[in-house]
């Protein structure tokens, strides 16, 4: 695994329980874009998911969800994947 | 063969440890995460369920009590108050927990309000009960308390419904991996779960069952349903050396496989995480949906307060009346509509087009999708097969058909260029076995330079044949008149003394005409960009009906074309090979990318054509424009909604009716508040039944 590799930007998926209205997830969003090393922060409210694209470098998982559970919700991880460039 | 329900990987029956019954169904599961996110929002429904149930059962005595008068007043009262508290304090705990997590996350949310209106009613007739003497009129109103929390709580039943009827698409698409493969394993074939499939391996599959992952064929000749993945009814032909896709379906033959890409590379999984990841990217238009939605609450809260104090001041309603002002403007706004309206149809829209083979990767593109004026096509593989076909072999001077060819061949071995590959397979077909030259030189762009038998050939495009100072003189007419027909023309001579041309064309795609018919109907304006000649791009520009066309383009140029045609005001899509064309399809507002493989992640563009066929791009274009105005409808509902009700709510009827309809106002308001969502959900639901043009017209 190269340098490079490891320092990569990683993309976590969560599902999340409890959470009725898309203003419900607006405050877990708001929550982790107040993290350090958070890069993006989007959710879905039809599909109850939230999504964090975060460094590895600045941040742990654990980090990520302590933030999610203090906001008040339950989440579980659902995927992990690294981050494609989102160009147009 | 079990399969867990949440990440569809193959569960043993015998040995599966985590199991849950639901309905009468035995779900298995490979890990504690995925039986719990499976049983979570079974547990979430069951409660909502108990909790509607209960409330309807204890609503209904409350309301009895309430408007017959069984009782003497003060025992009314406490048996009121004693039914409606659980309802409040215990089936409407979600509320409180709702507005304690709103206030810690500061974003106000719809459980705000429904806590603080029905608290507003119980508090107030609580007091009552207890002090009745210190009111003028001790009435209490348990029963909107009561109401209020059973309509919001069945309305929140219904959009789970609706909701998950939403989300059946995307869930669907998950569904179709497979979960077994036949691995040939030291020549034995062996089933093993997809999971244990590495690339590499040797797999076979059989007539009727799922190719297990993306494939190259290496044995075997069979017909494959893709309509799954790629919305195309018509099954695709496969043999040795093509690209089967994992969760398609073989159909008549035995293929031998070599697996290519598996677990999260799979054409299926990338796929199905697009879709998921298209519902994040927000279309400019919800920005503006959820920065009013995230003033709302605080809004609607001070109208409420406002009319409330009015009302008891200046309107002298009584505390009561103006207190049921108060609550009825708190339940009658609804954020949810508002934060729903755009989130549901771009989920509808955006698996509708998965299901035909059209991935729109976000919010954002759809939006820009749906405004679009102008699309510029790339000729050669695009609106073209992509691939040149010898058409005539015309001698100008006395040499025969067959050695202009053959010498042309020759010359042209160990070409990379399209053309010279073409006149190359020309000769082969036609068995003639091509000389060595003893000197080759390609110049890009212009043609090869070669030495054969001491003789130079020199074999290009008009511009090389010119360059080198080679005449073309009486032969001009016949070279222009194909061109004229469309054709590009390789010119050949021979010691600098002019010898013959081959002309070759390319084959129009099926589709291309009738997609290019359609965008104009559509009001979108054509353009074409091409490094032919400007004659045979006029030629294939007048067949295809495009009027504007760019001619002797380099690929690098294409980007420039695209920054100045946006110069010029145009809202510009660009359609074309997702990888080659990365830069154009970048710089335009949206990108069109025609699938070239199972590695759709890499393809660049805001939208990605799976299967190489044309009339997506007008389906893509079109399902844009009808989620766009399915988005403005549910938006302009959700708002007409708030806009109209709370100024009822706020007592804009009373000098009409009178005070008395704040007796059922409330009632009212929660209603209105339960079915906005619910209405906002199904009425993009109406988005399924989007209709294409692939499906409804047939093929051309």
């Amino acid at each position: 695994m190269s340098a490079n590799h490891r320092n990569q930007i990683r993309r976590l998926a969560f599902s999340v329980r409890d959470a009725d209205c898309a203003q419900c997830l607006l405050g877990i969003e708001k929550k982790l874009k107040g993290l350090d090393g958070v890069i993006n922060v989007g959710s879905s409210v039809m599909l109850n998911k939230i999504y964090v694209d975060f460094d590895e470098t600045k941040l742990k998982l654990s980090d990520i969800e302590e933030s999610i559970q203090k906001s008040g919700y339950a989440a579980n991880l659902i995927r992990e994947t690294s981050v494609q460039p989102r160009n147009r | 063969m079990a399969k867990d329900p949440v990440c569809g990987m193959f569960v043993d029956e015998r040995s599966a440890k985590l199991t849950a019954k639901v309905r009468g169904v035995t779900y298995f599961f490979c890990s504690e995460t995925c039986m719990q996110e499976f049983l979570a929002p079974e547990k979430e429904l069951r409660t909502l369920k108990i909790g509607v149930l209960a409330s309807v059962l204890l609503s209904f005595p409350i309301l009895v009590l309430t408007y017959i008068p069984l009782l003497p007043p003060s025992l009314t009262r406490y048996s009121l108050f004693a039914m409606e508290s659980p309802i409040q304090f215990v089936i409407g705990w979600r509320f409180y927990k709702g507005t304690y997590n709103s206030l810690r996350n500061k974003m106000g949310n719809m459980d705000v309000l429904i806590a603080l209106g029905t608290t507003t009613a119980w508090a107030y007739s609580t007091a009552v009960t207890f002090d009745p003497a210190a009111f003028i009129f001790p009435g209490v109103y348990f029963d909107t308390a009561a109401v209020i929390i059973t309509l919001i709580l069945s309305g929140r039943l219904l959009e789970h419904y609706s909701k998950s009827r939403a989300s059946a698409a995307v869930r669907k698409l998950a569904d179709l991996q497979p979960t077994l493969a036949r691995r040939i394993e030291d020549g034995t074939e062996r089933v093993v779960p997809v999971e244990e499939v590495r690339p590499g391996d040797s797999l076979i599959v059989g007539p009727g069952e799922k190719i297990p992952v993306d494939s190259i064929v290496i044995e075997g000749d069979s017909t494959v349903d893709e309509s799954m993945l790629t919305g195309e009814s018509i099954p695709t032909e496969k043999s040795v050396g093509d690209e089967v896709i994992g969760a398609t379906v073989n159909l008549s033959g035995v293929l031998r496989l070599r697996a290519e890409k598996v677990g999260q590379d799979t054409a299926l999984s990338q796929i199905v995480r697009l879709v998921e990841e298209a519902q994040v990217g927000k279309a400019p238009i919800q920005r503006v949906a959820d920065r009013v939605a995230s003033f709302f609450v605080p809004a609607v809260i001070a109208i409420a307060t406002v009319s409330g104090l009015f009302w008891y001041f200046f309107g002298h309603i009584g505390l009561d009346f103006s207190l049921l002002a108060f609550v009825s403007v708190v339940i009658i706004s609804c954020p949810c509509a508002l934060g729903i309206a755009t989130p549901a149809a771009l989920l509808v829209g955006t698996s509708k087009g998965a299901q035909n083979g059209v991935l729109i990767k976000g919010g954002d593109y759809l939006e820009i999708a749906s405004k679009i004026n102008t699309a510029v096509f790339d000729k050669t593989g695009t609106l073209t097969v992509g691939q040149p076909s010898v058409t005539d072999i015309v001698p100008l001077d006395s040499i025969g058909q067959e050695e202009l060819l053959l010498k042309a061949a020759s010359a042209e071995f160990g070409s990379e260029h399209p053309l010279g590959q073409a006149i190359v397979k020309d000769a082969m077909n036609r068995s003639l076995s091509l000389q060595k030259v003893q000197h080759f030189e390609a110049v890009a762009g212009k043609g090869v330079r070669a030495i054969l038998d001491k003789d130079e050939i020199i074999l290009g495009n008009r511009h090389f044949i010119n360059e080198n100072g080679i005449e073309l003189a009486g032969s001009e007419v016949l070279l222009t008149e194909m061109e004229e027909a469309g054709k590009t023309i390789v010119i050949m001579s021979i010691n600098r003394r002019l010898a013959g041309a081959i002309a070759l064309a390319d084959t129009l795609k099926i589709s291309a005409k009738s997609t290019i018919d359609e965008l104009n109907d559509m009001g979108i304006e054509v353009i074409m960009l091409t490094g032919d000649n400007p004659r045979t791009a006029k030629a294939i520009a007048n067949e295809l009906g495009i009027k504007t066309y760019f001619a002797g383009i380099l690929p690098h140029e294409k980007e420039k074309i695209i920054e100045q045609l946006q110069k010029e005001g145009k809202i510009v899509a660009m359609v074309g090979d997702g990888i080659n064309d990365a830069p154009a399809l970048a710089r335009a507002d949206l990108g069109i990318a025609i699938g070239s493989g199972t590695d759709i992640a890499r393809e660049s563009g805001g939208i990605v054509l799976i299967k190489d066929d044309l009339r997506n791009v007008a389906n893509a274009i079109r399902l844009s424009r009808k989620t766009l105005s399915k988005i403005r409808q549910n938006l302009f509902w959700a708002f007409a909604y708030n806009v109209l009700l709370i100024p009822i709510a706020a007592g804009a009827l009373v000098p009409i009716f009178g005070a008395q309809i704040y007796g059922f106002l409330p009632f009212l308001a929660a209603g209105a508040m339960a079915i906005s969502s619910v209405t906002v959900v199904t009425n993009s639901l109406l988005l399924f039944r989007f209709g294409n043009t692939a499906k409804m017209k047939g093929r051309k």
